[in-house]
């Protein structure tokens, strides 16, 4: 790979001491709609096989910053790069599951018929295409729904359309915008240990931005906390609690707790 | 049940009260212009359930389907691509609301100079009458994807023709359709008004030889006979509106 020079203004010269193998690397980026500054300076390290999650306060730019990392929106300082690639657009090696995510189902495909989407024009045969849609369908439980419309299902349902979609995809970088943010309280419970079941099985890095603190402890091995607009990073917490994570179990340990009460003092609540 | 009633009975039944009426009231017109709608019928009966339908009948249905189409295939296209090049909006978009609000019969005149009175200038004027509703709808059905939709395609690296296919059509083909309803009746009008200019056939030249000499029970079975086209017409259109939003919108289902 070739080092563009004088364009990593803002990249660290010196090597990571980890050892580790950065799949997201984020350097100053800088963002603005007209005159509005929304990402002010975000620099950050994603690692392959993290579950990261990001929180932010509503509005603070989560769904912008996801959209520059994506390649989805040109950015105006700063580089992103997903698996030491510059990103100039959305690379192959990346997923997405959205925020409105029962938008960005076609609800003139079926449910089998939106996984496969962007799988036909991947250059995979047919068949391969096929079973990573039926394996896809089958890992978030909706095996017995592929003929359905996406309308006909449940808003958690059609979440899990979303995800397999993105799982069959194969992403290497998998990102969930607020993706639990607008289903019942029960369903989001069952997605949230969804997303780590895939996540332990799959050879997958994701980040996963949230407005709920206790699921962002809940899922990440580590927590970005980020400030109101102009957006910086305010604190990256590591989360020191065992795996695998247990709904009752490990929201009732002590470290769970202490960790709430830092996130939410690092959001800008006083107690 | 209900919706019988008040589908096709009650309609229905207002409906032949109100040629009940006309028959009634004019059953001893002796008015020139007025004919009785006895006469009207028996006119309508001589002149359209006869082989006269297919000379008469027939080129202007041929007309107005081939002009309708060639406006279909064209508002489409050129549309679409207006459509999706953001920045042409404020360029194109005054020109395009300029053509849709010349009357379309104002073009009559010069297209007879430079196409002749043929079939190839009728066809053409009511090609060029029809096309601009359904090309301005078409802008707008391709420009109402949604945002999201739009980065869902390009995140899982769908080519052009695929967000074509899969994304931009089916959210534009509702808008296209009442593009569509809304050009039918031009083309119509359009198509009566060519042939009434210059014609060998069809119902507008039909129209103008009955009016000028005088034959009105003629002339009015005409009428009605465009009437009842325009309605079956109208209603083949709704009815496949209705399907295409069954299988493509969204506000259906959400
Ligand atoms: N396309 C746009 N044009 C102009 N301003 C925008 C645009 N998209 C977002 N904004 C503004 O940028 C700011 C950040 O928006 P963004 O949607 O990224 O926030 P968010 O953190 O994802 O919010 P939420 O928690 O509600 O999802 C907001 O003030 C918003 O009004
Ligand atoms: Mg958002």
């Amino acid at each position: 790979m070739t080092e563009t020079a004088g364009l990593s203004r803002t990249s660290p010269s010196s090597p990571d001491k980890d050892d580790r193998v950065a799949i997201l690397e984020v350097d100053g980026l800088r963002k603005s709609y007209g005159s509005e500054l929304v990402l002010e300076d975000i620099t950050l390290r994603i690692f392959e096989g993290e579950l990261v999650s990001i929180v932010g306060p509503s509005g603070c730019g989560k769904t912008t910053m996801l959209r520059c990392l994506s390649g989805l929106l040109p950015h105006e300082g700063g580089t992103v790069r997903i698996a030491g690639e510059e990103v100039t657009g959305p690379p192959d090696t990346l997923g997405l599951v959205f925020q409105d995510y029962s938008r960005s189902l076609l609800p003139w495909l079926s449910v089998a018929d939106n996984v496969r989407l962007p799988l036909r024009y991947k250059p995979i045969s047919k068949k391969e295409a096929e079973e990573r849609t039926a394996e896809a369908l089958e890992s978030v439980g909706l095996a017995a729904h592929t003929r359905k419309k996406p309308w006909q299902l449940s808003g958690g349902m059609q979440q899990r359309v979303a995800i397999a979609r993105a799982l069959a995809y194969h992403p290497r970088l998998l990102l969930m915008d607020e993706p639990f943010a607008s289903v019942d309280a029960q369903t989001r419970v069952e997605l949230e240990d969804l997303t780590l079941r895939l996540w332990a099985e799959r050879d997958m890095t994701i980040a996963f931005v949230t407005h709920d603190i206790d699921e962002a402890i809940y899922l990440g091995g580590r927590i970005v906390v980020l400030t109101r607009t102009p957006t910086t990073i305010r604190e990256v917490m590591p989360v020191d609690l065992p795996r695998p994570r247990d709904q009752i179990a490990t929201k009732a340990l002590d470290e769970f707790g202490r960790l709430r009460a830092s996130v939410f003092t690092a959001l800008g609540h006083h107690q | 049940m209900k919706r019988l009633m008040y589908g096709v009975v009650v309609p229905a039944l207002v409906t032949l009260a109100v040629a009940g009426l006309w028959w009634v009231l004019s059953a001893s017109s002796t008015s020139l212009f007025f004919p009785p709608l006895r006469d009207i019928l028996s006119a309508f009966a001589t002149n359209w359930l006869s082989a006269d339908f297919a000379s008469m009948v027939l080129p202007s249905l041929w007309r107005v389907g081939l002009g309708m189409l060639i406006g279909i295939v064209a508002g489409v296209g050129v549309g679409a691509a207006i459509g999706s090049v953001r920045r042409a909006e404020p360029y194109v978009k005054p020109q395009l609301e300029f053509m849709r609000a010349l009357p379309p019969i104002l073009i009559l005149p010069p297209m007879i100079l430079v196409l002749g009175t043929g079939d190839g200038m009728k066809i053409g004027v009511i090609a060029a009458s029809a096309v601009w509703p359904i090309l301005l709808a078409t802008v707008d059905g391709v420009r109402s994807l949604e945002p999201v939709r739009d980065d869902m395609g390009r995140v899982f690296g769908l080519p052009w023709r695929a967000r074509f296919r899969w994304m931009i059509l089916p959210t534009a083909v509702p808008h296209i359709w009442s593009g569509v309803r809304a050009a039918l009746p031009i083309a119509f009008v359009v198509m009566v008004a060519s042939e009434y200019y210059s014609s060998v056939n069809g119902i507008g030249y039909f129209v103008s030889q009955t009016s000028t000499s005088f034959r009105l029970a003629d002339m009015w079975s005409a009428v009605v006979l465009l009437g009842l086209i325009g309605v079956v017409l109208n209603t083949l259109v709704a009815v496949a509106g209705r399907r295409l939003d069954k299988k493509f919108g969204e506000n259906a289902h959400d």
